[in-house]
């Protein structure tokens, strides 16, 4: 009987300290619903993450700003060199880096990224009125100056025609689909797929596991906002 | 060239071998299992790593006992007069050189998240549309491997003794290491979940420090094993007395003066010379075959044993 009442009151002592696990060895999590501010560096990635003075607009901008309210906290944005803050963020100066964070990226050993919260995906798309070009060769295609898809045009052996900013007067161009359809073109097709995440301090498990709850709750109208397949 | 004639087993020997393959066979479907529920739910768990790279490892010996298993009795030929007993050593080698040279790497990857204080990050995956942490997911995942490999390893051990069968004697050890493995991976992982970064590295360390120790003792063994050594035990509670009983037989022969054998191992098989000062030359070829064939009925693994007539010895 005596035996009984320790094995239950173990699960019971054990299940009570599981209950605010995963916790952060930096406490994050703690630290933001206490302080009220959630330091976030952001580089620039339109339409995602736009500058706007010292606030940042933009359909990543808003998600870490309801994320951060949830929270009853504020954003404080950093805005700077992508490559520091990642540095910060690794040794705990910020709680998130935001602003084309792929998946994939090469600090995923090194700092803790989301899973993918959107796909986003390269599009080629034309004016309205114009005959979309069945084949790229020889056909000119405008990007935004410093794009990584002008190597798949160039692949598909079409003109690459660098502009900045890439305006609404051009016949056929390719660059993010939110961003183009944005500018009033016509979707032909998709040339590539990419996924998008934020990056959050390493080991801080319980702001990481917050954040990545709230992002799949969010699946699905960050899909649609930013026009892309769910 | 004459080749050495074909390995007659007993048939109880015979049925257990045949117990033996079909145990490998559920072991290595078992251990895929394992391995590939354990790499859903590494993340960036140093320790889960280690488990991983364990399971993936442990699957090499029953591989190892089911390629030799076809191999090792095949008739010895021309170009094998020896036959194939030795395959049974080279797949107890590969094991052992794998599970040594991987623990080296998993204790030096934990040592070097130690040194450079570097946390694991541990998110969340969707499962049956609902969010959860994936370190609570590690818990009846290894639960599941410790069930599994206990088991094999309760099951193993009896049939390598009986076989005298040091790979399935070392792949019995290694499902042992591999669930202890589990255990210590589990409050690695409660560690993470309280906060503290350093009990997953800590884990991931000591238990790449017993896999390195398993990959150090099993190489020696079959290191030994290739040098001849003389027949020495596969199992903890085997007794090794193969030479004192079959010397002690052979003395006991009423033409024999005095006798003494020279023995080595071959896989699951002794070989070796018999050396007889005979007191008499009568009827020679007649009592050297009955002596051979006594040897083989003293224990089935006296294999081709060589009757040398010396002078003294």
């Amino acid at each position: 009987m005596l035996r009984r009442m320790q094995i239950v009151l173990l699960v019971v002592s054990l299940a009570a300290l599981a209950c605010d696990a995963p916790r952060d060895p930096e406490e994050t999590l703690t630290r933001v619903r206490r302080g009220g501010v959630l330091n976030a560096g952001a580089s620039e990635d339109p339409p995602f993450l736009v500058r706007r003075g010292d606030d940042a607009v933009g359909i990543e901008a808003a998600l870490i700003k309801d994320f951060a309210a949830r929270n009853g906290a504020h954003v404080h944005w950093v805005w700077g060199a992508q490559e520091t803050q990642f540095r910060a963020l690794e040794k705990y100066q910020l709680d998130l880096v935001a602003g084309a964070v792929s998946a994939k990226t090469l600090w995923k050993k090194r700092v803790a990224v989301t899973r993918p919260y959107l796909e986003s995906t390269t599009i080629l798309a034309c004016r309205r009125g114009v005959v979309p070009p069945t084949d790229l060769r020889d056909v000119e295609v405008a990007i935004e100056d410093g794009d990584p898809i002008g190597a798949e045009i160039e692949k598909q052996h079409g003109n690459v025609k660098r502009m900045h900013p890439l305006d609404v007067n051009q016949n056929v161009v390719a660059g993010n689909r939110t961003r183009i359809l944005g500018l009033g073109y016509v979707f032909v097709e998709t040339l590539q797929r990419e996924k998008r995440s934020l990056a959050t301090a390493p080991g801080e498990n319980a702001f990481l596991q917050a954040l990545e709850v709230f992002l799949a709750q969010r699946h699905d109208a960050i899909a649609n906002a930013a026009g892309e397949q769910p | 060239m004459k080749a050495r004639p074909r390995v007659e087993l007993p048939p109880d020997v015979e049925a257990t071998f045949a117990r033996a393959m079909r145990l490998e066979w559920l072991s290595l479907v078992l251990m895929i299992s394992t391995a590939v529920l354990v790499y859903a739910t590494i993340s960036h768990s140093q320790a889960m790593k280690a488990v991983f790279v364990e399971d993936a490892l442990s699957l090499i010996p029953p591989i190892a006992f089911l390629i030799t298993g076809r191999i090792r009795w095949r008739t010895p030929n021309e170009r094998f007069p020896y036959g194939y007993h030795r395959s049974v050593t080279i797949g107890y080698l590969c094991s052992a050189v794998a599970l040594l040279s991987l623990g080296l790497l998993i204790l030096f990857e934990a040592l070097m998240t130690l040194v450079h204080r570097e946390h694991p990050s541990i998110g969340v995956l969707g499962l049956f549309g609902h969010q959860i942490w994936i370190g609570w997911l590690a818990y009846p995942v290894l639960l599941y491997s410790i069930a599994c490999e206990y088991t094999m390893g309760r099951m193993k051990q009896p049939l390598a003794k009986e076989l005298h069968d040091k790979t399935l004697a070392a792949d019995g050890r290694m499902n042992r290491a591999d669930w202890m493995t589990g255990v210590a991976a589990m409050l690695g992982m409660t560690g993470i979940a309280f906060g503290w970064w350093w009990a997953d590295a800590v884990t991931a360390a000591l238990i790449a420090f017993e896999i390195v120790r398993d990959g150090w003792e099993n190489l020696k063994e079959v290191l030994t094993d290739i040098m001849d050594e003389v027949p020495t035990k596969a199992d903890e509670e085997e007794r090794a007395d193969w030479a004192a009983k079959l010397r002690d037989h052979v003395r006991g022969l009423d033409w024999v003066r005095d006798a003494d054998v020279r023995l080595r191992e071959e896989g699951n098989l002794f070989t070796g010379e018999v050396y007889v000062v005979p007191r008499t030359l009568d009827r020679a070829e007649e009592r050297g075959a009955e002596l051979i064939r006594s040897a083989r009925a003293l224990d089935w693994r006296f294999y081709e044993l060589e009757l040398v007539l010396v002078e003294k010895l």
